[in-house]
């Protein structure tokens, strides 16, 4: 606690607190007993996050297995690879925590369309249906594209324009705003009078 | 704007193209419900400041947008004749 009320508090170094920060959007401050504060953070961070994905559809959220096929080390020929993605945009947007890539996954393997690649045995290229391309929802084929056809319903359509920017925007805002919350649970001053660990 | 019943909310994109600019203003208002809570010492004010700085994004944005105007509009425009 400081002595007087204008002498700034001295920062605490918190790595628990900045891990579940990045495990849920102001669950570290919730956790450093700052309730309030941290469900506001929540509110703010994943209302910005669920309302672009709500504005742009799944599209706002896209790694096209950039970062998965490069933590698992693989160069040029990945097992899976995917097409369409925004790997600059999603580097931001991770630091929104699981539930980035929790949506990211169910983008890549629950609604792009997955093709052989051609001479690469059992690997599996990962592309967005185009707009009257149907994908086989179940069997042994799940996940391909089952025809074009006019009437045929994509199973997800690509966000263009203004609204596809402002959608992805939104969730990379989310994303660099948990970063700075983490950074702020990870190293605590404590808000005078606040906070069940704030004094710790 | 069209939303027809066939939908499908948080997959497919919302068809608001022509009013686009609209959803800065609850992208303002969120920004900066997750920056305050944040930096503020005290959440006692949380709603006024709240309401301030999305205020000031929102009149920083139509700022950028009337300069923008006037530069090419008018100044790169004379510039072209």
């Amino acid at each position: 606690m400081p002595d007087s009320p204008h002498q700034p508090a001295e920062e605490q170094f918190q790595p628990v607190a900045g891990l579940l920060a990045f495990v849920l959007p102001g669950l570290g401050h919730v956790w450093l007993g700052d309730t309030k504060r941290g469900l506001l953070i929540a509110a703010g961070i994943l209302g910005l996050f669920f309302g672009g994905l709500l504005v742009a559809g799944l599209d706002a959220v896209d790694s096209g297995l950039y970062f998965a096929n490069k933590i698992r080390g693989f160069q040029g020929k990945a097992p899976h690879q995917s097409e369409g993605g925004d790997q600059i945009w999603f580097a931001g947007q991770m630091f929104v925590g699981p539930v980035a890539f929790a949506v990211d996954a169910v983008h890549q393997y629950g609604f792009k369309i997955r093709e052989p690649i051609a001479g690469n045995g059992a690997a599996f290229k990962f592309r967005p249906p185009l707009p009257d391309e149907e994908r086989q929802g179940s069997g042994p084929n799940v996940g391909m594209s089952n025809g074009r056809n006019p009437g045929n319903v994509p199973s997800y359509r690509r966000a263009l324009g203004r609204v596809g920017e402002i959608g992805t925007l939104c969730a990379m805002i989310a994303g660099l705003l948990n970063l700075i919350a983490i950074i702020d649970a990870t190293w605590h001053a404590p808000r005078q009078g606040r906070g069940r660990r704030a004094e710790i | 704007m069209i939303l027809t019943f066939g939908h499908r909310f948080f997959i497919d994109p919302l068809d608001v193209h022509s009013l686009w600019w609209l959803l800065l203003v609850p992208m303002s208002i969120l920004i900066a419900m997750a920056y305050k809570a944040i930096r503020l010492p005290d959440l006692s004010r949380y709603w006024q400041q709240v309401a301030s700085m999305s205020a000031q994004v929102v009149l920083a944005m139509i700022g950028l947008a009337a300069a923008s105007f006037v530069i090419i509009e008018l100044f790169v425009r004379r510039m072209s004749e």
